[in-house]
């Protein structure tokens, strides 16, 4: 079987027949987007690593219920953007419960991304970190909220359609494009304070 | 746009006409004003830094061996599946980090545990002259005897070949060794043909 030439639907129904050669060229078109999306929502190497190996597992056990009307892609990045948000919830339940800000999650982020910058010494993980979300645009990323962060990250570095993103998000194309221009108005606002 | 020079570009429409969302009669009454307004070409600039900066983000690869992890993961998840049907089927277990990154040591410590003794039956041959039938017999008869008898035993055969002083630890080490080598080669057992388990599996 010649599983680069097929498309991402016939990889699929290849996959669900148990073909392991199938699995493993899904992983090899989305483990990079898959990665980076979740990356920049958790912001910590390692935590990223296996959300996102939990993210393929997790898609891969479920290939049966995969609806061949949508994109194999968006399929993916929901259950990716999902767990990472999952994830980001109960860390914040964990962790910051006294003030239930919806801010808090980005707080908390902020500081995480300070931390990775003002040390780069402590460890070589924080190093590293600092030295792949440092730049001025990941940081402000880092600071928006997590779903302002995911509408931000499909449209720029995958460069999906509206439409696309609405279904992978389950939200409206309205509320989509509501939160690309909040998003990007915060980040200009955050550039632009750096600037001054 | 009523009036080109009255009224200044909205945030919202300077932010389109950086993204290339704007064309035809928008767009040219978007440069006409702009052409006249260096204010909003200010702020157009803003719009326009932002956009590139958001172009250029790269996407960020994961580590080396991905695929490998996410392939273990689900065998992992499909014996268990397999184990224990029904509510287990849904949930892969968890294999902690830390483990699966002991994988490649435990593999590596079952291969020097299995040539080491292999060595040294080899060496107990040609030293003690027993041939293999002999070791056999006496290893035979060794299982038979209690347990303890049988390492005071393995310590005065060591003790006799002169490096007696080192028998204890020795027999210690070999035996954590042992330990770990068997974790190893059972890892290797679960990980082993992960095409009939997926198969069993998706
Ligand atoms: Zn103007």
């Amino acid at each position: 079987m010649d599983t680069p030439r097929l498309d991402d639907r016939e990889l699929v129904a290849q996959a669900r027949s148990g073909d392991e050669a199938a699995l493993r060229e899904l992983i090899r078109r989305f483990e990079r987007p898959v990665f980076s999306l979740i990356f920049r929502l958790v912001r910590h190497r390692e935590t990223a690593e296996d959300l996102a190996q939990e993210a393929f597992v997790k898609a891969f056990q479920n290939l049966d219920r995969f609806d061949p009307r949508y994109k194999v892609s968006s399929w993916i990045f929901k259950i990716a953007h999902n767990h990472a948000i999952d994830h980001l919830r109960r860390r914040r339940v964990d962790t910051l419960s006294i003030h239930g800000s919806p801010y808090a999650l980005d707080a908390e982020e902020a500081r995480e991304s300070e931390l990775a910058v003002a040390a780069p010494g402590a460890s070589p993980e924080a190093a590293y970190e600092a030295r792949e979300l440092g730049s001025a645009i990941e940081q402000a990323i880092g600071r928006l909220r997590p779903a302002y962060r995911t509408a931000v990250l499909l449209r720029h570095v995958e460069g999906r359609a509206y439409e696309e993103i609405a279904e992978i998000m389950d939200l409206p194309i309205g509320t989509v494009k509501t939160y690309l221009h909040r998003a990007r108005a915060e980040l200009k606002a955050m550039l632009g304070h750096l600037r001054e | 746009m009523r009036n080109d020079r009255d009224q200044h570009l909205s945030d919202e429409l300077l932010e389109r006409y950086a993204d290339a969302d704007l064309a035809g009669a928008a767009r040219a009454s978007a440069d006409r004003h702009l052409a006249a307004c260096p204010a909003c070409r200010a702020r157009l600039s803003e719009w326009q830094s932002l956009f590139l900066q958001l172009s250029a983000l790269p996407q960020l690869p994961p580590a080396q061996g991905f695929a490998e992890r996410v392939l273990s993961r689900l065998v992992v998840g499909a014996a268990g599946a397999a184990a224990a049907p029904g509510k287990a089927a849904r949930r892969a277990v968890r294999v902690p980090g830390w483990a699966r990154r002991l994988v490649p040591a435990a593999a590596g410590a079952g291969a020097l545990w299995t040539g080491g003794v292999a060595a040294a039956l080899f060496w107990l041959y040609r030293r003690a002259g027993a041939t293999p039938g002999g070791i056999l017999t006496w290893a035979a008869g060794e299982l038979r005897d209690a347990f303890w008898g049988g390492i005071v035993r393995v310590a005065e055969v060591i003790t006799l070949s002169g490096v007696g002083t080192y028998a204890v630890p020795l027999l210690l080490l070999w035996a954590i060794f042992g330990a770990f080598a068997t974790w190893g080669a059972w890892t290797l057992y679960r990980l082993a043909g992960p095409t009939a388990r997926v198969r069993s599996y998706a």
